[in-house]
């Protein structure tokens, strides 16, 4: 086992909240003495993690599970306030890329820019450039301006700075979604590389996908508590545990009444074969049909019915929807969906959710319900039977081909 | 240094990268704000009357003053505008205000030799004096950077500090002897220890001992005229200095989780 290049022991951190707002000299002068008069939030609690040499490091946790204090904490952006850090070995002093890209300077500006801040020295980034802008595939467009910049090709720019920082420990903040497949595989190829130079990273993301093709072990946060630590295989569920939603009237129990959260009542959720009989198994290249009462108090706008489709890991493998447009009071509808079974042998969750406007943005209107459903197919790999054909035949020679 | 020097040229660059005029405007703001007062103060309310070399004299108190101004008034909100920066990369702190006044000061740079072209210009002869505003320019800087440094870091916990220090330059603007000389105060008869209390302000005494040493004339240096409170300008430009470094060895650390 390689050596442990950051070692946290305890680590916590308190965010003192002013009570009032106190940055104000009218503040300080109406509460005299008050100026310590704070609320205190706790954001992360005793974390113990040790990540060693080379290892690809997860962290992962719902909105606000203080991931991203963590990684604050350990490139120095926020003070320690609890427990200690030992770091061994050069530390990235950033959590995303990019950080102070300016859209009005030209590409090559914005790589000494990015580059003085995440630390090098104006020569470092000038013997860089060229393998940055190699890299990021950018050669034409480095005296372009960055307003004129695809995502895809401002991500590509930040990633190749970053990697060239000649940081051995690298924080990256939920970064890799961005960039076409060719990337993907390049920066893929760029972390199998750092590994084998024994350069560590810690990656916070909520793409499950993405931790469990690159990390070694995840740490999952829950309300700033480390409540669990280990592989992929086994931290992954667990974050999935977290994200389901609160099911009320799963397994089709039936809701009867709406909340003033969700007014819509949903009076039966069926799924039936092709003969209208109720289905537990969906076989292979079967139709399912999905039927759904709905009963709303209120007018609604907007209205649609959306069935997610989810696989045992809980991952979003896709969804079905129909819209409804205008939902009146005391009119109850029923929508059906018809759907085909391309969908790889296993478990399959089937959540449904009413959408509508309110209030000017779409929210969720009722609580929403599940079901499982069983789908038998043979010789089935993942989570999709992709239909397609195939042939074969004999191998034309292109060479002799463009000899004539 | 890296950091700094890079931040305070993209922010140089920003400013006149929309403008069709580009760098010409570093020159003619002061010149077109120097115009008008000239016109004013001198021609209609006749300020420079017998006061030898009274447009240098304004013209260098414009430019003086519009060096330290634009780089106070620029820091005291410049951690909040890089709030982004600040959450997302951990950098020595002080780098951006004083990466502020390291653009007034690639400004007023500009400023100077405009400054000397007018001197020619105006046939005013060539002085060995001049050498003395190196050390005054040098405690220009050490000024602004001071105050740039305790404004910046108070301002991200007591927000109305910008609108404070906006009428604080209004009032010193007035309190400087810039658009009036001193001798003027002389002939209405204020006395010496008010004028000697003026020059206590560093921004008072910057301007009164650079007129001295770039057009000598009826200008004494203030020193002449404060007598033993000759030291207190100096002395207030180095608590700037203190102050505003123990500002930001008190705040950095937390600056991240403040603003």
């Amino acid at each position: 086992m390689s050596e442990v290049v950051i070692t946290c022991e305890g680590v916590g951190k308190v965010f003192r909240i002013p009570r009032a707002d106190q940055r104000t000299l009218r503040g300080r002068i109406l509460h005299p003495g008050s100026g310590t008069r704070f609320e205190e939030f706790r954001a992360i609690k005793s974390v113990d993690v040790e990540i060693r040499k080379g290892e690809f490091f997860g962290v992962v946790g719902r909105n606000g599970s203080g991931k991203s204090t963590l990684l604050k904490i350990l490139a120095g952006i926020y003070k320690l306030d609890e427990g200690s850090i030992e770091i061994d070995g050069s530390i990235a002093p950033f959590i995303e890329l990019g950080v102070g890209f300016n859209e009005d300077l030209s590409a090559r500006d914005n790589v000494f820019i990015n580059g003085a801040i995440l630390g090098m020295s104006r020569k470092q980034v000038a013997d860089r450039f060229d393998a940055i802008v190699e890299f990021a595939e950018l050669h034409q467009f480095m005296e372009m301006k960055l307003r004129n910049f695809s995502s895809g090709m401002l991500m590509r720019l930040a990633f190749a700075i970053a990697v060239q920082s000649g940081a051995e420990i690298l924080l990256i903040d939920e970064v890799l979604a961005v960039g076409d497949g060719r990337f993907q595989r390049k920066c893929h190829e760029v972390f199998r590389e750092r590994k084998r130079r024994g350069e560590t990273v810690v990656f916070v993301s909520h793409d499950m996908n993405a931790i469990e093709a690159f990390c070694d072990r995840v740490l999952l946060l829950e309300n700033g508590v480390q409540i669990a630590l280990g592989p992929p295989a086994v931290v992954v569920p667990k974050y999935h545990e977290l994200n389901r939603p609160i099911e009320d009237g799963i397994d089709g129990a039936p809701v009867t009444e709406g909340s003033e959260q969700h007014p819509v009542v949903i009076r039966r959720f069926e799924l039936l074969d092709e003969q209208g009989e109720p289905m537990e198994a969906w076989p292979a290249d079967s139709t399912l049909g999905l039927e759904v009462d709905l009963d709303s108090p209120t007018r609604l706008e907007q209205a649609m019915v959306r069935v997610l489709v989810t696989n045992e890991g809980g991952g979003l493998v896709g969804a079905l929807t129909a819209q409804l447009n205008t939902l009146e009071p005391d009119a109850p509808r029923t929508v059906r969906i018809d759907a085909e079974n391309i969908l790889g042998a296993g478990t399959y969750g089937l959540e449904i959710e009413v959408h509508a406007v309110v209030d000017g943005r779409p929210q969720l209107v009722a609580a929403p319900r599940r079901r499982d459903i069983d789908v038998d197919a043979d010789r089935s790999v993942g989570v999709a039977r992709i239909p397609h054909t195939s042939t074969v035949t004999d191998t034309v020679d292109h060479e002799l081909a463009h000899a004539d | 240094m890296t950091l700094l020097r890079t931040l305070a040229f993209s922010e140089f660059k920003l400013r006149y990268a929309h403008s069709s005029l580009g760098y010409v405007w570093t020159v003619s703001k002061p010149l077109m704000l120097f115009g008008v007062m000239y016109v004013v103060f001198s021609h209609m309310l006749r300020f420079g009357d017998g006061i030898p070399n009274y447009p240098v004299i304004l013209l260098l108190g414009i430019m003086l003053w519009g060096l330290f101004a634009e780089a106070t008034s620029g820091a005291v909100t410049v951690l909040v505008a890089r709030a982004d920066l600040l959450r997302k990369a951990n950098f020595s702190r002080s780098v951006l205000p004083v990466s502020v006044v390291l653009t007034a000061m690639m400004v007023f740079a500009f400023n100077i030799v405009a400054l000397f072209v007018f001197v020619f210009a105006t046939g005013a002869p060539i002085r060995l004096e001049w050498l003395m505003l190196v050390p005054l320019l040098l405690e220009l800087c050490l000024l602004t950077i001071g105050v740039s440094l305790l404004l910046s870091g108070l301002f991200v916990y007591m927000r109305d500090i910008g609108q404070l220090w906006a009428v604080a330059l209004q009032l010193m603007f007035y309190a400087t002897p810039i658009i009036y000389p001193l001798e003027l105060l002389e002939q209405n008869g204020v006395s010496d220890l008010v004028r000697s209390l003026l020059l206590c302000s560093p921004m008072a005494q910057i301007v009164q001992d650079s007129r001295w040493a770039l057009v000598g004339g009826a200008a004494q240096p203030a020193w002449e005229i404060q007598g033993a409170m000759a030291p207190i300008p100096y002395l207030l430009v180095l608590a700037s200095v203190l102050l505003g470094a123990a500002t930001y060895r008190h705040y950095s650390a937390r600056l991240a989780e403040h603003v």
